[in-house]
């Protein structure tokens, strides 16, 4: 018992304190006002809800919508590639074996590509890619590092729209 | 005597689970968005919990709050589950209602989401199932220091058991004398009209406007 403590320390400082992204955070700097309302479409339909939610969570838009924009509004058209990199199958069940205490390496690699566009012409795209490597195992909490890596991405998305002035701001609280 | 001694205790402690409730607070503010002893502060004030009619069933009932951008939150909070509970300030029926008065430093803050969930026992075991929206929405709000802000009643109701809303009313001039009585210094309320179509259909205001956005926002 006494041999095991030092390997559930081991692993939990792995886990803890080993997640990294390639994407630097972003501290979003707001105004007054909101940008205006945006009609966000995926090619990823399963992921499209999640994109739309964490657009929501940047403050930056003041509304975040679904499906198709009327003519003078703005569109997003997102592109969504991600690719999950987990280790050799024999590894996997080397940590099945210890009940998932061996932590193994689990790295995501997103890229996201954002088409503005309004009346039916591309303003501008902006594409980025955020490369997430973390170790899990039993106590581990992934769905905290799935959010961030998309995070990170729709906050850099916000500051350079926002930077880029093609959409003018709205007066959109109470 | 042994027997007889048994027979007591177990009364005793019925007794003692039976008489003590839990009372907990309505309002929960994470801490960095708590302001400080002498800090500013302005207030939410508001009220949550089931309606009289189809009431949603579930034992705790949330409306979530965050300052924009930002992943610090606020809640407003109604729980009935027989151990725990929230003040009943308001009662009618088997309907009641918790009337929230939220400290909050001052900034800008969005409605974001809501949260029911429940526990039910049958014969076969012991289930607990949550509801909140798939897809948030943005419903801002700002609060300046030195102002109560009064937005609202939002008493739940279920058309199904996965299909809930809330409704909200203004009763301000009900809940106002409520809420001054949990914060004695509570400045003046006003009302503050939120652009509560952005959180259709999960939050209706009772006399609703018509609106021609389309959402697809599905809860789960």
């Amino acid at each position: 018992m006494k041999s095991l403590f030092p390997l559930v320390l081991i692993a939990v400082l792995i886990s803890g304190c080993a997640t990294s992204h390639s994407l630097p955070s972003t501290e979003l700097r707001y105004g007054d006002a909101y940008l205006p309302p945006i009609h966000v479409l995926t090619d990823d339909p399963l992921k499209g809800g999640e994109i739309r939610n964490s657009l929501r969570a940047t403050g930056m838009f003041s509304d975040v919508i679904s499906g198709q924009p009327p003519a003078d509004g703005y569109a997003v058209r997102v592109n969504v590639a991600q690719e999950r990199d987990l280790p050799p199958f024999p590894v996997i069940l080397l940590s099945a074996a210890t009940l998932f205490l061996l932590p193994i390496s689990d790295s995501m690699d997103s890229r996201l590509g954002f088409t503005l566009m309004k009346g039916g012409q591309t303003l501008k795209r902006y594409d980025y890619e955020n490369k997430t490597q973390r170790y899990t195992w039993l106590l581990d909490r992934k769905e905290e590092a799935t959010e961030e890596n998309l995070r990170r991405i729709t906050r850099a998305f916000a500051q350079d729209v926002q930077r880029d002035g093609l959409m003018p701001a709205v007066e959109a609280k109470p | 005597m042994k027997h007889g001694f048994f027979h007591a205790s177990m009364l005793v402690l019925i007794a003692l689970l039976g008489g003590c409730t839990i009372t907990e607070s309505s309002s929960w503010v994470s801490q960095p968005l708590s302001p400080e002893q002498g800090q500013p502060r302005a207030y939410l004030v508001g009220a949550v919990g089931p309606d009289e009619l189809m009431p949603a069933t579930a034992q705790n009932q949330r409306l979530l709050f965050r300052q924009r951008g930002s992943e610090q939150g606020a809640a407003a909070i109604w729980i009935d589950n027989g151990i725990r509970q929230t003040p009943k300030d308001i009662q009618k029926g088997r309907a009641s209602a918790s009337v929230f008065v939220m400290p909050l430093k001052p900034g800008e803050y969005e409605l974001y989401d809501f949260q029911f969930f429940s526990i039910s026992s049958t014969g076969y075991g012991t289930y607990s199932s949550s509801l909140q929206a798939r897809e948030k929405f943005v419903v801002p709000m700002r609060l300046e220091a030195g102002k109560a802000y009064y937005i609202g009643e939002y008493r739940s109701r279920c058309l199904t058991s996965s299909a809930c809303l809330f409704i909200q009313r203004d009763r301000m001039a009900r809940d106002e004398s409520i809420a001054r009585a949990r914060v004695t210094h509570l400045p003046d309320l006003q009302y503050l009209p939120l652009q509560l179509e952005r959180a259709k259909p999960f939050i209706l205001p009772e006399r609703a406007e018509t609106q021609t956005q389309t959402k697809d926002r599905s809860s789960q």
